[in-house]
Formats: C-alpha cells, sequence, structure tokens
C-alpha cells in the first residue's frame, strides 16, 4: 500500500517537475522514477544549488565536468539561481548517470548510494531502507551529534573524499564517478535529514 | 621591505619573510618558544619504482645489443637487416628458439637459425632481386647452402611472395639449384618463405619517426616493459603488505596501488626504449653512440691490460651474451653495452627527471631540492650499472642470473648512500614545510583554544583520517611561497587548509546552557578571576 503511494507520489512529481523544468521547451525529457529523490521537490533553492555545483563543477580546477548535461540545458543559466527547483528531474538524471560507466543507462539511486557506501565500506543489510542506510553512511564520516551536521561540513567532507580519486579516470576504469556521487549522495542524505524535519527520528539516530 | 631578523639558535641573518633558517634549518618561532625542532634524521626514502626502472635499462640494453643490429641501419641494406631482427623478434614472440647467428659474417652461412632451420633475408626493391640475390650471379649456383646439403630457406619481403616463388621456379627449371639438389620447381614453394614485412615496412624500420619504425620498437621494447612491470608489482606489493599495519591499505587496495606502480614502471621503460631507438636512427644519436664507444672503448681496454681485468670482462661478456667469448670479441661485447647502457640510462635519466623539471619551473621545488633529487637519480643509475656487472661476473657460469638482482640491489645501495649524503648537505622541502606545519598548528591551537590533549589527539587523528598533511599538500604549501619563498603565507596557507579540523573539535565540547543558574556561574567566574589575579600578584612579590 505504501509502495503503490509513493510510486503515485513519485510519478506526480515526476510529471509535475517535468512540465515545470523546460517551460519553452518542446521536448519533455522522460525522466526514470525514482521515488527516493522525490522529497528534493520539496527542497528550497539555497538547499539544491550545493548539490547542482558538485554535478556540473569539478573543485579541483573549477571547470565544469566533461560528462555533464545538466549546464547544456537551454534553461539551465535561467533557473540555476532562483528556480533550481526546476532542475530537479535533471539532477536525477545526472546523479543516475553518474552513478554508472557512460555506456550503460543510469541507475536507481539506491544503487548509487550502495556504491558509495561499498567505496566508504559501510556496514549494511541488503535489505536496508534508503534512509536508513543514509544515516549508517553520515555515521561512518561524521563522528559528532547529527544535529551539528552542517551543510559546510558536508561540503568539506566531500572534498575530502574526492581527492583520494583521479580527476581523468575516475568514471572510465571504476563504472561509477565517485568524484561527482559521493559528494552527491552525501549532499541527498543530509537534505533528507533537514527536509524530514523529525526531532525523534534524528534523536534516535544520536 | 628592509626588516631583518637573525636565527635565535645559529644567528644567521635572516630576511623579513622568512621563518626557516638557511642555515640551520630551525624554525625561529618555534625555537622560541622552546619547542624542540631537532627531528631525528631523515631516514632514506627507498623509490623502488627508480631502481626497477634503471635495472630495466640496463636488461633493454642488453636485449637491444643482443637482439638488434641498429648499426647496420644506417647502411645501404639497412632493409635487410632491419627485416632480419623484426621477423626473428616476431618469431621469438610465437616461442620459436632464434639464434641470429649471421652476425659472425660467415661465408654463405645463415642470417639466422629458427628451430634448426637456416634462414636467409633477402630484401630487395623486387622479387626478382631478392631471389637472384641467393644466387652466384646470372646462371650462378644457389649461394646458401644449410648443414645438411640442402638449401637455406630463404626468406623474401611479404609484398613479394607470389612473385618469388615464380622467380625460383624458373631458376630451377634452368638448374641453378642442382648444386643443392633441386631439380623441381614445384619445390620453389618450401624454400621461399613469406616474411611477416613488406619491403616499404622494412625500409621504414631502419629510419626514425614513422609509424613503421614505432610500432616496432614498442613491440621489442614492451618485453623488458613487461618484466619491470611484474618486478614493480611484486616489490610494491610486498612492500605494503609488510608495512599493512602501518599504511592501513586493505589486500585490494594495496593490488591496485601495485598496479598502477607496475603499470608506471612499464610505460617509463617503455618509453625509454622507445626514445633510445628512435635516437639512435638519428644522425645526432649516432653521434652520441660513436662518443660513448669511444669512452668505453678506453675504459676497457685500460682494463684489459691486467690479467684480473681480462678475467673480469670475459666473464662479464659471457654473462651478457649468454655465450662463451674471449679475447678481442669479449671486449667489443662490453663496449657495446657499455655505450648502449650510457645512451639508456642518459634517456631514462632525462625521462624521469621531466616531473621534477616541471616542479621546479613551477616554483613547487627548492633549487636545492631539484638538484638533489638529480644526484640521488644519478646515483641510482650507476649504482645499478655497478650492481649489474658484479651481478653478471658473479653469475657468469650459471647463465649471468645475478644481472637483475645486481641491479636492483646496486640501485637500493647507491640510492640509499645518495640520499643519506644529501640528507646532510640539504634537508628535504618537506621537512621544512612540516615544521611551519607544525607552527600552524601551534597557531590555531592558541586560535581556538585547544585545552586538552584530548582535543589535540582529536585534531591529529582527523588530519591523518582525512589525509591533510599530504606530500601534495606539502608541495602547494611550499609553492605558495612564491619565487622569496614567504614563509609567512606558507603558515596562513596551511592554517587556513587545518582550521575546520581544529573548529570540529571545538564542536565536540558538551554546550553548557546557562539557565537558572545563571547568576551563580557569573560569581563563582568573578570570584575564580579575583583568586587568578590575586595569585599573580603574589608571585610577582615573591620574584
Amino acid at each position: 500500500m505504501l509502495k503503490k503511494t509513493s510510486e503515485i507520489i513519485a510519478k506526480g512529481v515526476n510529471i509535475l517537475v517535468s512540465q515545470d523544468s523546460a517551460p519553452n521547451s518542446q521536448k519533455k525529457k522522460e525522466v526514470k522514477v525514482d521515488s527516493d529523490l522525490v522529497f528534493l521537490s520539496n527542497c528550497s533553492n539555497e538547499q539544491l544549488q550545493p548539490l547542482v555545483g558538485w554535478i556540473v563543477y569539478d573543485p579541483q580546477d573549477g571547470k565544469k565536468r566533461l560528462r555533464e548535461n545538466l549546464s547544456k540545458q537551454k534553461y539551465f543559466e535561467s533557473n540555476y539561481k532562483y528556480h533550481t527547483k526546476r532542475l530537479v528531474p535533471n539532477i536525477i538524471e545526472e546523479i543516475q548517470g553518474f552513478g554508472t560507466n557512460m555506456l550503460i543507462s543510469g541507475s536507481q539511486y539506491r544503487d548509487v548510494l550502495k556504491k558509495v557506501c561499498d567505496k566508504l565500506e559501510v556496514n549494511y543489510h541488503p535489505l536496508i531502507s534508503t534512509e536508513r542506510l543514509e544515516i549508517e553512511l553520515l555515521k561512518t564520516i561524521w563522528d559528532l551529534e547529527f544535529e551539528k551536521l552542517t551543510m559546510r561540513d558536508i561540503e568539506q567532507i566531500s572534498l575530502e573524499l574526492v581527492r583520494d580519486y583521479n580527476k581523468y579516470t575516475d568514471g572510465v576504469l571504476r563504472g561509477a564517478s565517485y568524484r561527482v556521487i559521493i559528494p552527491c549522495v552525501l549532499h541527498i542524505a543530509f537534505l533528507r535529514i533537514l527536509t524530514e524535519n523529525n526531532s525523534s527520528f534524528t534523536n534516535d539516530i544520536n | 621591505m628592509s626588516y631583518i631578523h637573525y636565527c635565535p639558535s645559529c644567528g644567521t641573518e635572516m630576511k623579513a619573510h622568512k621563518l626557516i633558517c638557511p642555515k640551520c634549518g630551525k624554525c625561529c618561532e618555534l625555537f622560541e618558544m622552546g619547542i624542540d625542532t631537532e627531528e631525528k634524521p631523515q631516514k632514506p626514502k627507498t623509490d623502488h619504482k627508480t631502481i626497477v626502472t634503471q635495472t630495466g635499462a640496463i636488461l633493454d640494453a642488453a636485449q637491444i645489443e643482443r637482439n638488434l643490429q641498429w648499426t647496420k641501419y644506417r647502411t645501404r641494406s639497412a632493409q635487410g637487416f632491419a627485416a632480419e631482427d623484426a621477423n626473428a623478434f616476431n618469431e621469438r614472440l610465437r616461442g620459436m628458439k632464434v639464434e641470429q647467428v649471421g652476425r659472425s659474417n660467415t661465408l654463405n652461412g645463415a642470417d639466422r637459425i629458427t628451430n634448426g632451420q637456416w634462414i636467409q633475408t633477402k630484401y630487395y626493391q623486387t622479387a626478382k632481386g631478392s631471389v637472384d640475390a641467393a644466387f652466384e650471379g646470372a646462371g650462378g649456383n644457389y649461394k646458401y647452402v644449410d648443414n645438411n646439403g640442402g638449401p637455406q630457406i630463404l626468406e623474401v619481403p611479404k609484398d613479394q611472395y607470389e612473385d618469388a616463388i615464380r622467380r625460383l621456379e624458373e631458376r630451377i627449371e634452368h638448374g641453378d639449384m642442382k648444386n643443392v639438389g633441386i631439380d623441381d620447381p614445384q619445390k620453389a614453394k618450401d624454400i621461399i618463405k613469406k616474411g611477416d614485412y613488406t619491403y616499404k615496412q622494412a625500409k621504414n624500420i631502419a629510419k626514425a619517426g614513422n609509424i613503421d619504425s614505432l610500432l616496432f620498437d614498442i613491440k621489442t621494447g614492451s618485453v623488458i616493459a613487461l618484466g619491470t612491470m611484474g618486478i614493480s608489482f611484486t616489490i610494491n606489493l610486498g612492500i605494503t603488505l609488510i608495512f599493512n599495519k602501518k599504511n592501513g591499505l586493505s589486500f585490494s587496495d594495496a593490488v591496485k596501488m601495485s598496479l598502477l606502480a607496475g603499470l608506471q614502471s612499464g610505460c617509463i621503460t617503455l618509453g625509454s626504449h622507445v626514445a633510445y631507438m628512435q635516437l639512435i636512427r638519428t644522425s645526432v644519436g649516432r653521434k652520441f653512440a660513436a662518443l660513448t664507444t669511444k669512452g668505453a672503448k678506453y675504459a676497457v681496454d685500460n682494463i684489459w691490460k691486467t690479467d684480473f681485468g681480462k678475467k673480469v670482462i670475459t666473464k662479464l661478456a659471457k654473462s651478457l651474451i649468454k655465450k662463451n667469448v674471449t679475447g678481442a670479441a669479449a671486449k667489443n661485447v662490453l663496449i657495446k653495452n657499455i655505450r648502449t647502457d650510457v645512451i639508456t640510462q642518459t634517456i631514462l635519466f632525462v625521462i624521469t627527471s621531466i616531473p621534477d623539471t616541471v616542479s621546479l619551473i613551477k616554483g613547487k621545488v627548492s633549487n636545492q631540492q631539484y638538484i638533489k633529487n638529480l644526484c640521488v637519480g644519478g646515483a641510482t643509475a650507476t649504482g645499478a650499472t655497478i650492481g649489474m656487472w658484479l651481478g653478471g661476473i658473479a653469475t657468469s657460469n650459471q647463465g649471468g642470473w645475478g644481472i637483475p638482482i645486481g641491479g636492483l640491489v646496486g640501485g637500493f645501495v647507491f640510492e640509499q648512500g645518495a640520499q643519506w649524503v644529501g640528507n646532510q648537505l640539504h634537508e628535504d622541502d618537506a621537512i621544512k614545510m612540516s615544521r611551519l606545519v607544525l607552527l600552524a598548528k601551534i597557531r590555531l591551537s592558541n586560535e581556538y583554544l585547544l585545552q586538552s590533549q584530548e582535543e589535540f589527539d582529536y585534531v591529529d587523528a582527523n588530519l591523518v583520517h582525512y589525509k591533510v598533511i599530504d606530500p601534495e599538500f606539502l608541495v602547494a604549501m611550499y609553492a605558495v611561497g612564491g619565487p622569496e619563498g614567504d614563509d609567512f603565507k606558507r603558515v596562513d596557507y596551511a592554517c587556513a587548509r587545518m582550521e575546520y579540523y581544529f573548529e570540529k573539535a571545538i564542536r565536540k565540547r558538551k554546550t553548557v546552557i546557562v539557565s537558572k543558574a545563571e547568576g551563580l556561574i557569573d560569581s563563582c567566574i568573578t570570584e575564580l578571576s579575583e583568586e587568578i589575579e590575586q595569585m599573580s600578584l603574589d608571585e610577582n612579590d615573591l620574584d
């Protein structure tokens, strides 16, 4: 029952955001439904902007990534600052794409999250929920109370973690671009905590 | 800036922007704080990749001398020699036993013996030319007879194969091969062997700067490169696993890292081989080779004068070509080997010093560090060569297996020695930068009022966990100082890099919420400050 409801919501949001994202565009791109990322449409522009930043730019030199398509969208420039929400379908598509190599079509967010967890040696049960897995991931990289975790911490930790991956070989040999998906997954996990806004839940975590 | 200051440790005059004394290497501020910066003597680091690639270059030089006739690539029949080398190399790759006996210049002898079959290579412009060259002029007999009195196999260019068979059939019909017992024209296809290369390709192989010669060089270099890769992988994996606890790497990570290190060594060896082979095909390369031959000849002639020298040269030559040679032949083997070795080592030295040179241009290393690195590289090459010779002499009767081991050991010993001497003369830039990192840590500790050892340890653990102070960071820190070497900028850079972790340590503290007992806490603080004030006054009175 719950699953069905989330799917309906996911489809609804998907249609909503895809209509919203390209108002002037004739072509409406079909985005894979990813129920785990539906909540992104509830985030503010400010919360989504760093996510877009990680997708589009490489922190090493600040140049645009070769594989990203987000900034190539016609409506990217006009929406980036004040209507970032409109880019949510493209953000999801990019994250799914960076989770696999260039030849295979994108994988679901949960698979991307699992890849990151495996890379960062997080122990988890295969049937663990996505939300819980994100918490387990955050626990491995953050050793203080969750209330103290800020966006700046996520950025700093992401910067440290991506240094281990070579800019030019990342995504070519490994299948997934860890320089992109590690920061994105950490960011999404953090955003989920923020948007859940459930104190009992966070207290339980701590 | 006119302000100058003096090193509190040794009194050396220092510029305003300097914190590290250029003479004694101590940090002024740390010294004044009473922090002992007297580190343990630097342990020489082992760069096994350099040692392995140097050994690879030595083995490559021996292989080049054994299998290739590059000195003849400039003659009129260069394509013939190139074809001989290239076809023989392909047969070796196919697992055949090949002996290049043609170099002995025996009259009408075979160019090579492959799996017991005598082969004569003839690469001429036309099929007629290639076949007729095997006969004693027009209407003459077949020149090349094998050890059983039969004809030697005649290898011709790939593109002339069919025409060459037809031409040989004509010559057999004419009765020109009766001297070797052949009168059936059908046997022509058994005598003619299709070479792996066309006439044009063979011509190109003898020249520098074309695809054919590059491909040939990559092919011939890849064998040694694979060997170097394997040695490098094994050594790296062994070292990583031995020091597993220290570096905290998993087995799969260790394998991946070792594979990358091996790949790097293999690529360097291959690159230097290709560069060498291309260079010696040019006139500049030839002149350089002639010069080194002259020097090698002078050295070998002088060693040859003594009985001990003769023995040494003979043994070494035997190890190098895996054959018994004596007298002038042994001397020649060694001269040629030294010549090739010197050139390959020089090329390798240039290739491996490129990253350091780029860093020097970008201001990422000091001049002294650059010279030190070059000297260590040069010493490693020399050590590997000497080690190889000693290994070759010691194992001359056992097939010369000591050559690579001697090269590795010699390279290691000389590298360590050169680094030790270098450390006595000039400290590594990284050591100096780590002193400034310590200073930056002290500054941040004061700024963030770290209060307990636990907090310091927490910061240190985070810095280690996220590999903040890695060699790359130290290089960047050095570069930040600019051409003037501003140590203050470097400390600021280190502070900016580490600040986050100090802030995090502060956030780890428990938050005290002052609510109802606010007045009580205030009075306690006032009381405590008065007490401290009184204590300091008492201390002053005692003084």
